[in-house]
């Protein structure tokens, strides 16, 4: 133990530069990361990213990881006939162990405090933080041994540059090989995706690093140099093209049907409603699903339409709507889902929810006919919750906790939209929230809807997120925190019924901002056995 | 008398380049032996190899009886290295190395270290890079005597030296060797410095050991002869004795190096191979002498057999 941490000591002592350029680079992106915080508070609507100080401190962050990394084992290179220590009485294995102890000492501890300040100070709550914490220190516990590998197998900081440069490249073009050789032997198969092909190849790359790490140290560098080129690509398959899943399961959430919430009676195709839009001319198909005994501050969304057209000669249209968070916010039911809420004091069409069939089957030269229409609709039912609610005004704010909301820009003047920027725990950047990759947290997202009451509870406009946007821990070589903004817009057309185009007519609108929740999931299919088209219009034939 | 040091048939290849080969020596305890050689001879790669910083590629090595690829810290402890390749933790200062090595050492003496850093001036609180390339070894040579190991590898601890730091070390290794009793193993290109130093020596030529002997049988058998012949027409004869080396003819006078000196033997031979002629000189001969006459022969050796 003694002579770990008089290697160590005498490490600390040697790269006590490098060290404190290292803690400096830390240090003040802790600072610039919180400030930044305080700043986009003040000055909402200006870019989101971090801008050239963040790049510039990601540079720093980078290079100074790479030399003090980089230089531990440099100190007493396990391969050179020259170094010190080769006659001194230290075995490989207590050196090996002591460039260990400096990394995590000086490398990835001040580095996951950093994180976790800047985490904290952004409002992560307890379990966020371990989480992310997790996350960096997996992260760490490939990238400091690849890194101390590199080192030992160099001997000097120039040739452990030049290996590096070697290294990324060879990653690029193995990465490439394996992504090409994926979209073309794999396809269909669902390879490499969440959190188990990135732990996957993180351990992969952990046993590869150990590996070559020893037999840096048992002087076989040549076979350590090898282990690093044919390692590489095996670290990449696990990511690429890893089979698996495993961790905990996504909870299974019941069939709305079983909940009782649909009205089998009232499910069904209902109507043909000519298009308006133009230059293209089409017919609208809408489905309808009833609904009944919704509880309080739920209502049922699509998740994605197949719908499916056959006509009366035969011929077959098929065409999916991949109803995510946004294209829901498209289909004409939604005004209920504020409804639910208990916002608006009375909805046109206060008990069907309607689900819009691919307009794009039917096109202007099928001006009429008959045909069998059906379409799958997968089915959520969710519940809200009622975070914020703001006058649709440039300006307005409201805080939540440490949560803030600004409504920052309502715009017509090209694409009409709303610009929101929130800052708060909902953010959350360094947590996956992907669905793969933690349980149970892709259930809950966030949307906010712009309604206009006065026009009788109009819904003019709506935008999802979830939870969740970049992987990348704060302080790490990414770098990337975005204070979330969210752009409300509502589209021209027919499939916003009221919506206007006009600044003034907004004055009366509100924005709400609410918390949704998954709580069941299922399919329904609606069909019109004989769907009678007419002919278009004059005017769009 | 026991060896800390053994070599058996020890081999270091470098690719195709066979650095040593099969060599076969002891260093006993107490004795300070030097390895001379031409550049290339395989000084160094012996010496790394039997501290197993390179490891061999045949035969073994054996240090305090343990094969030198098993060195473990337990016998590292007894062993000083000293090269003149080594690297030193030049961010370091001279004070802050003993204090680091004084954690590894046991039996790493202050006093002594003080001694020895006031024998040789060391500043010691000045970071190694700062001090020129003498003081700087003389600072790795303090830092493998302070310890007192029983063994002391030296890689040509004088090389590069001025004069007056080369006498400073070598006088400092003399006294303390006597007074410490160390086992010294040193490979050096000085021999003049060597005569002084070694009780034995190997020679190594492109690899290989060419002679292994104690310093004072090898200077007492080895002379330089002075015979005048006859007349100056009395001719060489053209196969002198495989002992004298380096024979060459200046008028009547013939000077070569005898490698078996015995008065008696020497006389005798001289009057049966060129009779009548006269023996004018006998004189003892530097270890530099011997070993620039041993080096010629090998080389005439090797013309001789590549021819």
């Amino acid at each position: 133990m003694s002579t770990l941490l008089l290697v160590l000591r005498k490490d600390l002592r040697l790269l006590r530069l490098p060290i404190a350029v290292w803690l400096a680079v830390l240090l003040a992106q802790v600072v610039f990361a919180l400030s930044r915080l305080d700043e986009s508070s003040r000055q909402l609507g200006v870019s989101d990213t971090w801008g050239t100080g963040a790049f510039v401190l990601m540079l720093l962050h980078l290079a100074a990881l790479v030399v003090v990394t980089v230089s531990a084992p440099q100190t007493d290179p396990p391969n050179a006939p020259t170094a010190f220590w080769n006659t001194r009485p230290i075995g490989p294995l207590q050196l090996l162990v002591a460039k260990l102890l400096f990394a995590l000492l000086v490398v990835v501890l001040p580095w996951t405090a950093a994180n976790v300040v800047v985490l904290a100070g952004r409002g992560f709550t307890f379990p966020d933080l371990l989480r992310a914490t997790t996350a960096t220190l997996l992260a760490q516990c490939v990238l400091v041994p690849a890194l101390l590998a590199i080192g030992a197998l160099t001997g000097q900081l120039p040739r452990a540059v030049v290996a590096l440069i070697g290294l990324v490249a060879w990653i690029a073009a193995v990465g490439w090989a394996l992504a090409s050789t994926r979209e073309t032997w794999f396809q269909g198969l669902a390879l490499g995706t969440g959190r188990a092909a990135d732990e996957a190849a993180s351990l992969v790359g952990l046993a590869v690093t150990a590996v070559v790490l020893w037999s840096a140290y048992r002087r076989r560098p040549r076979r350590a140099t090898t282990l690093v080129v044919v390692g590489t690509p095996l670290v990449l398959m696990a990511e690429f093209l890893w089979p698996w899943s495993y961790g905990s399961k996504p909870r299974a959430l019941p069939d709305p049907v079983q909940l009782q919430v649909i009205d089998a009676t009232r499910t069904g195709m209902a109507h043909v409603l000519p298009a308006s839009a133009q230059p293209t001319a089409q017919w609208h198909v809408l489905g309808k699903i009833g609904t009944l005994g919704v509880p309080a501050g739920h209502h049922l969304r699509p998740g994605h339409i197949d719908s499916d057209l056959r006509w009366a000669d035969g011929r077959h249209e098929t065409a999916r709507i991949l109803a995510g968070f946004q294209e829901s916010a498209a289909v004409q039911g939604t005004p209920l889902a504020i409804e639910g809420l208990g916002v608006v004091s009375s909805l046109s069409s206060p008990a069907l929810w309607l689900a819009a069939v691919s307009p794009a089957a039917w096109e202007a030269e099928r001006a009429e006919g008959t045909a069998r229409a059906s379409a799958r609709v997968r089915v959520q039912l969710v519940r809200q919750r009622l975070l914020a609610r703001l006058p649709l005004h440039a300006g307005e704010r409201r805080s939540l906790g440490s949560e803030r909301i600004a409504l920052t820009r309502v715009s017509l003047s090209d694409a009409p939209q709303v610009t929101i920027h929130e800052t708060g725990p909902h953010e959350r950047p360094a947590v996956h929230y992907d669905q793969s990759a933690w349980s149970g947290s892709a259930e809950t997202a966030y949307a906010y809807y712009a309604f206009h009451e006065p026009a009788s509870g109009e819904l003019i406009g709506a935008a999802f997120y979830d939870s969740g946007a970049s992987n990348v821990p704060p302080v790490a070589g990414g770098l990337r925190i975005e204070h979330f903004r969210a752009a409300v817009a509502w589209p021209t057309g027919d499939r916003w019924r009221a919506a206007s185009t006009q600044l003034a007519w907004l004055s009366g609108a509100e924005l709400v901002k609410v918390e949704v929740t998954v709580v069941a999931e299922g399919e329904r299919t609606v069909e019109l056995p004989e769907l009678r088209l007419p002919a278009l219009p004059p005017a769009v034939r | 008398m026991d060896a800390i040091v053994r070599t058996e048939h020890l081999a270091r290849r470098f690719g195709s380049v066979e650095a040593l080969q099969d060599l076969t020596l002891e260093v006993p305890r107490g004795q300070v032996v030097a390895l001379l050689g031409p550049n290339g001879a395989g000084k160094t790669t012996a010496l790394r190899t039997i501290a197993n910083v390179l490891e061999p590629s045949a035969g073994r090595a054996l240090v305090f009886g343990v094969d030198s690829r098993r060195l473990s810290p337990r016998e590292l402890r007894r062993l000083g290295y000293v090269s003149e390749n080594q690297e030193l933790p030049t961010a370091l200062r001279g004070a802050e190395l003993f204090a680091f090595l004084k954690g590894l050492y046991p039996t790493w003496d202050d006093a002594f270290a003080g001694e020895l850093s006031a024998r040789f001036r060391l500043p010691l609180q000045r970071p190694l890079h700062q001090l020129s390339r003498g003081v700087r070894m003389k600072t790795a040579l303090v830092c493998s005597l302070a310890y007192r190991p029983e063994l002391l590898l030296l890689d040509e601890p004088f090389s590069g030296l001025d004069p007056l730091v080369r006498e400073e070390v070598i006088d400092g290794v003399l006294a303390l060797g006597e007074r410490e009793g160390w086992t010294v193993l040193l490979s050096s290109h000085d021999v003049d410095e060597v005569e002084r130093l070694a009780d034995r020596i190997a020679i190594l030529n492109h690899g290989r050991l060419a002679l292994l002997e104690d310093t004072d049988a090898l200077l007492s058998r080895h002379r330089s002869i002075e015979v005048v012949l006859v007349s100056e027409a009395t001719a060489t004869p053209a196969a002198l004795p495989v002992s004298w080396l380096q024979a060459t003819r200046a008028g009547r006078t013939l000077r070569f190096v005898e490698s078996r000196f015995d008065e008696q033997r020497t006389t005798g031979e001289v009057a049966r191979v060129l009779p009548g002629s006269q023996v004018v000189s006998v004189a003892p001969m530097s270890l530099k002498a011997v070993f620039l006459a041993l080096a010629r022969q090998f080389r005439l050796y090797e013309e001789g057999e590549a021819a």
